[in-house]
C-alpha cells in the first residue's frame, strides 16, 4: 500500500513538474507583436480605406487599424498629428493629398515639427505626390519614413485607351492655369499627343481675378467643337473634376465624347470613359506596402511609390447611347460598364 | 527475281514471322507516336484554355468580385454545361489564396492526376499589384480518351492477326516473290486508318477548345444585347472576330450572321484556314460536322466556328513521317532478306554492315546522340567522311592491320572522346565498303538504314539511354565488318574486281577522263543532299519532338533511294531516260527554289525533290562516259553517294544559318550537271525516230 502511495506521489510530482515545464516553455515563447496602424481618412472609410483594412485582415498581419475620419475638415488634421506623436503607432496611413500634405508635409517643409516626423507612413490617393512635394520621385520618396502609392494612370495609356474606343486625329483639353497640377498635366498630355501624332487643342480656363469660373466651361466646350475636336479629355484638375457635370453635359449636347482621368466623371457625371485605378485596389496596394514595412522590415525609403499593374476601363453606357457611340466589341469583354440600361 | 529463301516451308515461315514482326513494330511505333501526339495536344489545349481563364479571372477580380460563392469569379467562369458533362468533361475550380497561406507554386505544365483519369492545368491568379490571390485549377477528364486508346489497341491486335493470317494464306496460293507486295498493300490502309483515328481524337480536342471560344464569343454578344446595342450597330465586329480567331488557335474560321442577314466573318492565316474554308464550303460539309461548332443566340444571331485543321495536320506529321520511314525501310529489308540473290545470311549482314554503320554515324552526328566530344558537330561529320574515304583507299594488303587499328580506336572511343569512336568506326566503314562482296543497290542502302531507324525508334520512346545504346550499335556494326575485310584479304585482287568491288584509285588509273565526270557526279549529289539536309534543319520549327529533323532526313534519304531504284526501270531507253533526267533537274531546281526563296511548303517540296534527285543520281551515273565497268560503276556510285551525303551533312552543320546554303547549293547542282549534260548531248547522235528505242547507244 505504501509502495502504491509512493508511486502515486511520484507520479503526481512528475505530472506537476512537466506541467510547470510546459507553462515555462509557453512563457518563454514571446507572443507575436501586434502592430498598430493609424489610418487618417478624409471622408470616412470609403473604398480605398476599406481595401486597406480588408488586406490587413486577409493577409494575417498581426495589426490593429485605428481609423480617424477628418470628415473633410482640415481643422482636425493638427489634432491627428498630435495624437500620432503621443501614441506613436507603428505605421500611419494617410488618405488624399490634403491629409497627406497636412500630416506628412512636403519634403522641404520649413518647420518639420508640424508633421508626424519619424513615424513610418504610407500615403494613398494622392494624385501627384511628386508635384505635391510629398515624394522626390516615383522610384523612392527620398524620405526615410515615407512611402506610398499612386493611382493616376499615365496619360499615354489613357490616350491609347481613347483611341481604342474610337480612332481620332484631334482632341482637346480644358485645363485650369490657376492649378499648377493642371497646368503641368496639360503639358504631359501635349507630349503624349505628339508621341502618338495627334493634334491637341489646349483650352485654358479664363481667370477672373485670378480664379476660374465654372460658367465659362460650356463656352470652352463650344470652342473645342468649333475647332473640330473629336474627343475631350479631362486631365488632372480639381476645378474641372468638381465641375464635371457641367463639362460633360455640355460636351454630350454637342456630340463630343469625354474621357476622364477621374473615375467619378464617369460614375457620377456624363463622361463616356475613364481609365482608372480602382480605389479598393489602391487600398489593397497600400496594405501590401504596409506588410513590406511591418512584416518584411523594409525601410520606407527603400520602397518605390507603388502603382497597380492593371487598370480598369470604365464605360458610361448611358453616355454612349446618348452619343450613339457604342463601345467596340473588343472592349466589351473586359470593360466595366456603368449606367447600364435598366439598372441604376 | 525469284525469291530464293521463300521457296522452302521454313523460308516461308521465316518470311511470315518477319512480316508479322515488322508490321507489329511499325503499328506499335505509329500508335505510340500518335498517342503521344494526342496527349501533347490535350496538354497544349488545356494550357491555352487555362491561360484564357487566367486573364478573365484576373479581370473579374479587378471588378471586386469574390473568388468563390454566389456571383463569384468561379461561378462566372464555369464552362458551359455541354462541356462539363461526359467522358471528356472540363471542370474549373478557384482556390482563394491569401498572403498568409503557405506559398505553393502551381505546376508549370498540365499533368495527369494520380489515377490517370484527369489532366490538370494550374494557374496563379494575381491581384492588380502582383500578389497571388487565388489558384485556378482546370481539369479535364481523360476517361473517353483512355477508352479510345484501349479500343484502338484491341483493333490493332485484331488487325495484325488478320494481316498475318491473310499473308499466310497468300503464301500458300501465290508465288513467293509476288507475296512480298501484299503485306505492303494491306498494311498501308491499316496505317492510314490508324492515323485517321488519331486525327479524329485530335479534332475532338480542338473542337472542345473551339466550343469554349464560341461560348465566350456568344457571352460577349449577349452582353452587348443586354446593354441595348442592336446587332446592326455593333462596332468593330471584324476586329473582334479576328482577335477571337487569332487568340484561339483551335479555331480556323468564325462567322456570325444576324437575323437581318448582316454577316461578319474572320479566318486565321495559313494553310490550315484555307483547308478549313474549303472543307466548310464544300457541298459535303455535312460529313464534316465534327469540324464545325454552331450556336444560335436568343437574339437570332447564329455563330459558327470551324475547327482549325492545321494543328491537327501538324500533330499527325511525325507519325506519318515515321510510318513512311518504317514502311520503306522494312520493305527494303524484306526484299533484301527474301528476294535478293544472296544466299548466305552472314554474307549479307556483313555486306550491309558497312553502309549501315556509315548511316548510323552520320545520323548520330546529325541529330541523335553518341556521347560527349570536344569536337563540333560539323567537324565530327567531316571526320566520318575523311576516315571512311581513307578506309576506302587503303590497299588490300594493309586492310587487316588497318582494321585492327580501327577497332582499337573504337574501343578507346567507348570511354574517351566520342570523336575517336567516329574516326575508328568511319575507318571500318571505308574498309568494308571497298571490299563489299555485294554490289550495293539502292534497296541494300535502304535496308542498311534499319539500325538508324531502330535507334531512332528506341529513343523516341525513351526505351534505352541514348549514349550506351548508340555505342552498342556502333560497336556491333563495326564487328560485323570484320568478316568482309578478312574474306577480301584472303581473295586475290582479280577476284575482288570480278565481284564488282572497286576503288577510286583503280578507276582513276584506268580512265583518267572519267574521274572528272565522277567528280561532277560527286558535286551533284553533294549539293542535292545538302539541299535535303538544309530542309531538315530548317524544318526544325515545324517538326515536333527532339528527333523530328532526323526522322525527316531519314525519310528524304529513303525517298532518294526510292527514286534511284525507280529510275532503273528506264534502263534501256537512253533518250527518254535523258529527257526525264533533264526534266527532273529542272524539277529539283524549281521545287527547292520555290521552298527556300518562295513560299512553297518545305516538307513537301523537299520530299519530292529527294525522289527526283535519286533518279538523277542513277541516270547520270549510268552514262557510258562515266562507267568504266557496269558493276564497278554501281559500286563506285554507291560509295560516291555515301561520301556525298557525309560531306553534305558536314557542310550543312557548319552553316550558321542553314538557309544561307540553299542558293549556293542550287547553283552548284546546276553547275555540276552542266558538263554531264554537255557530254550526253554530244554523245547522242541517234535519229529522232529511234529516240525511245530500247538499247539505243548512249
Amino acid at each position: 500500500m505504501l509502495k502504491i502511495c509512493r508511486f502515486g506521489l511520484f507520479l503526481a510530482m512528475a505530472v506537476s513538474l512537466s506541467g510547470v515545464c510546459a507553462v515555462q516553455a509557453q512563457n518563454a515563447t514571446p507572443a507575436p507583436k501586434r502592430f498598430t496602424i493609424y489610418m487618417a481618412a478624409w471622408r470616412g472609410c470609403e473604398e480605398a480605406c476599406q481595401g486597406f483594412v480588408d488586406y490587413v485582415k486577409e493577409s494575417g498581419m498581426p495589426a490593429d487599424v485605428v481609423i480617424r475620419d477628418a470628415k473633410t475638415e482640415k481643422t482636425v488634421l493638427p489634432d491627428f498629428v498630435r495624437e500620432v506623436k503621443e501614441t506613436r503607432p507603428d505605421l500611419v496611413v494617410t488618405w488624399g493629398t490634403t491629409v497627406t500634405a497636412q500630416m506628412i508635409g512636403p519634403y522641404d517643409a520649413a518647420d518639420p515639427s508640424k508633421f508626424i516626423g519619424d513615424v513610418p507612413s504610407i500615403f494613398m490617393i494622392v494624385a501627384d505626390p511628386v508635384e505635391a512635394k510629398i515624394a522626390k520621385s516615383f522610384e523612392s520618396s527620398g524620405r526615410p519614413f515615407v512611402t506610398g502609392t499612386r493611382n493616376r494612370v499615365p496619360e499615354i495609356i489613357q490616350i491609347r485607351a481613347m483611341l481604342e474606343y474610337r480612332p481620332f486625329k484631334r482632341f482637346g483639353i480644358i485645363y485650369n492655369e490657376n492649378e499648377l497640377n493642371s497646368k503641368l498635366n496639360a503639358e504631359v498630355v501635349k507630349r503624349a499627343a505628339d508621341e502618338l501624332s495627334l493634334d491637341l487643342v489646349m483650352l485654358p480656363m479664363p481667370l477672373h481675378d485670378g480664379q476660374p469660373d465654372k460658367a465659362d466651361i460650356p463656352g470652352l466646350v463650344q470652342e473645342a467643337a468649333d475647332r473640330g475636336v473629336e474627343f475631350l479629355y479631362i486631365g488632372s484638375s480639381s476645378f474641372i473634376s468638381v465641375n464635371a457635370d457641367i463639362y460633360t453635359k455640355a460636351a454630350t449636347e454637342l456630340g463630343i465624347p469625354v474621357a476622364s482621368s477621374y473615375e467619378t466623371s464617369v460614375t457620377d457625371s456624363d463622361a463616356l470613359l475613364a481609365i482608372a485605378s480602382k480605389y479598393g485596389m489602391v487600398g489593397r496596394l497600400a496594405g501590401y506596402q504596409a506588410k513590406r514595412i511591418l512584416m518584411d522590415g523594409i525601410k520606407p525609403i527603400d520602397l518605390p511609390i507603388a502603382a497597380l499593374d492593371r487598370h480598369s476601363y470604365i464605360i458610361n453606357m448611358a453616355a454612349a447611347a446618348a452619343l450613339k457611340l457604342y463601345p467596340p466589341m473588343t472592349l466589351l469583354s473586359y470593360a466595366e460598364i456603368v449606367h447600364q440600361p435598366g439598372k441604376n | 527475281m525469284a525469291g530464293v529463301r521463300v521457296r522452302t516451308v521454313a523460308g516461308r515461315l521465316a518470311f511470315l514471322m518477319t512480316v508479322a514482326i515488322f508490321c507489329a513494330i511499325t503499328l506499335a511505333v505509329v500508335d505510340g507516336l500518335g498517342r503521344r501526339a494526342v496527349e501533347a495536344r490535350l496538354a497544349q489545349s488545356l494550357d491555352a484554355i487555362a491561360s484564357a481563364y487566367q486573364s478573365s479571372a484576373e479581370a473579374s477580380l479587378d471588378y471586386g468580385l469574390p473568388v468563390n460563392g454566389p456571383g463569384s469569379v468561379e461561378s462566372i467562369l464555369r464552362p458551359p454545361a455541354v462541356l462539363t458533362d461526359g467522358a471528356d468533361g472540363l471542370s474549373l475550380r478557384l482556390e482563394r489564396q491569401s498572403a498568409a497561406d503557405p506559398r505553393r507554386e502551381p505546376v508549370s505544365a498540365p499533368t495527369r492526376d494520380q489515377s490517370g483519369s484527369m489532366v490538370v492545368a494550374e494557374r496563379t491568379i494575381l491581384d492588380s499589384h502582383g500578389e497571388v490571390s487565388a489558384r485556378l485549377i482546370l481539369s479535364r477528364s481523360t476517361t473517353g480518351l483512355n477508352e479510345d486508346f484501349r479500343a484502338r489497341e484491341r483493333a490493332l491486335a485484331f488487325g495484325l492477326a488478320g494481316l498475318v493470317i491473310l499473308t499466310a494464306g497468300l503464301l500458300l496460293a501465290l508465288p513467293p516473290a509476288r507475296v512480298l507486295l501484299w503485306p505492303a498493300i494491306l498494311f498501308l490502309p491499316a496505317t492510314a486508318l490508324l492515323l485517321a483515328s488519331f486525327g479524329s481524337q485530335l479534332v475532338d480536342i480542338s473542337r472542345q477548345a473551339a466550343q469554349l471560344a464560341v461560348a465566350d464569343t456568344s457571352s460577349d454578344l449577349a452582353r452587348a444585347a443586354q446593354l441595348g446595342i442592336p446587332f446592326e450597330q455593333l462596332v468593330g465586329m471584324q476586329d473582334y472576330l479576328r482577335q477571337q480567331v487569332s487568340s484561339n488557335p483551335a479555331i480556323g474560321r468564325m462567322e456570325l450572321s444576324g437575323p437581318s442577314g448582316i454577316a461578319f466573318a474572320a479566318a486565321g492565316d495559313g494553310l490550315g484556314s484555307a483547308v478549313t474554308d474549303l472543307l466548310v464550303a464544300s457541298p459535303q460539309s455535312y460529313l464534316l460536322s465534327d469540324f464545325v461548332v454552331e450556336q444560335r443566340l436568343e437574339s437570332g444571331v447564329t455563330l459558327r466556328a470551324a475547327v482549325n485543321i492545321q494543328p491537327v495536320l501538324a500533330d499527325l506529321m511525325m507519325p506519318v513521317l515515321v510510318s513512311l520511314v518504317l514502311c520503306i525501310a522494312f520493305g527494303a529489308a524484306l526484299w533484301v532478306l527474301f528476294v535478293d540473290r544472296v544466299e548466305h545470311a552472314m554474307k549479307l549482314s556483313s555486306a550491309l554492315a558497312s553502309p549501315a554503320l556509315f548511316f548510323c554515324l552520320l545520323f548520330l552526328v546529325f541529330g541523335l546522340q553518341l556521347g560527349a566530344s570536344q569536337m563540333d558537330r560539323h567537324w565530327q561529320a567531316w571526320l566520318v567522311a575523311a576516315s571512311a574515304a581513307v578506309g576506302f583507299l587503303i590497299p588490300l594488303r594493309l586492310a587487316i592491320p588497318t582494321l585492327m587499328a580501327a577497332l582499337a580506336i573504337v574501343a578507346l572511343g567507348l570511354w574517351g572522346d566520342a570523336a575517336m569512336l567516329l574516326a575508328g568506326a568511319g575507318l571500318c566503314c571505308g574498309l568494308g565498303l571497298a571490299r563489299s562482296p555485294l554490289v550495293l543497290k539502292p534497296v541494300h542502302l535502304a535496308a542498311s538504314l534499319l539500325p538508324s531507324v531502330g535507334l531512332l525508334s528506341v529513343w523516341l520512346f525513351d526505351l534505352m539511354p541514348s549514349g550506351p545504346s548508340a555505342k552498342a550499335v556502333v560497336v556491333l556494326l563495326a564487328v560485323l565488318v570484320v568478316p568482309v575485310v578478312r574474306a577480301a584479304g584472303r581473295s586475290t585482287a582479280g577476284q575482288a574486281e570480278a565481284t564488282g568491288a572497286g576503288s577510286f584509285a583503280g578507276l582513276a588509273t584506268r580512265r583518267a577522263a572519267s574521274l572528272f565526270f565522277w567528280l561532277c557526279l560527286f558535286v551533284l549529289q553533294t549539293s542535292g543532299y545538302l539541299l535535303l539536309v538544309i530542309a531538315a534543319l530548317r524544318a526544325q520549327g515545324g517538326l515536333p519532338g527532339q528527333y523530328g529533323q532526323s526522322v525527316y532526313l531519314l525519310l528524304c534519304v529513303l525517298l532518294f533511294l526510292l527514286g534511284n531504284q525507280a529510275a532503273a526501270r528506264f534502263a534501256h531507253a537512253s533518250r527518254l531516260r535523258w529527257i526525264l533526267c533533264e526534266i527532273c533537274v529542272f524539277g529539283v531546281v524549281l521545287l527547292t527554289a520555290w521552298s527556300h526563296v518562295g513560299d512553297g511548303n518545305l516538307f513537301v517540296t523537299s520530299a519530292i525533290a529527294a525522289m527526283l534527285m535519286g533518279g538523277i543520281a542513277h541516270w547520270t551515273a549510268s552514262q557510258s562516259f562515266v562507267r568504266a565497268h557496269e558493276t564497278m560503276a554501281r559500286s563506285v556510285n554507291a560509295g560516291v553517294g555515301l561520301l556525298a551525303f557525309a560531306v553534305a551533312v558536314s557542310i550543312a552543320l557548319s552553316l550558321g544559318e542553314p538557309s544561307s546554303g540553299a542558293l549556293p547549293a542550287i547553283l552548284l547542282f546546276l553547275a555540276a550537271f552542266a558538263p554531264l549534260a554537255f557530254a550526253t548531248i554530244a554523245g547522242l547522235g541517234a535519229p529522232v525516230g529511234r529516240m525511245f528505242s530500247r538499247g539505243s547507244a548512249s
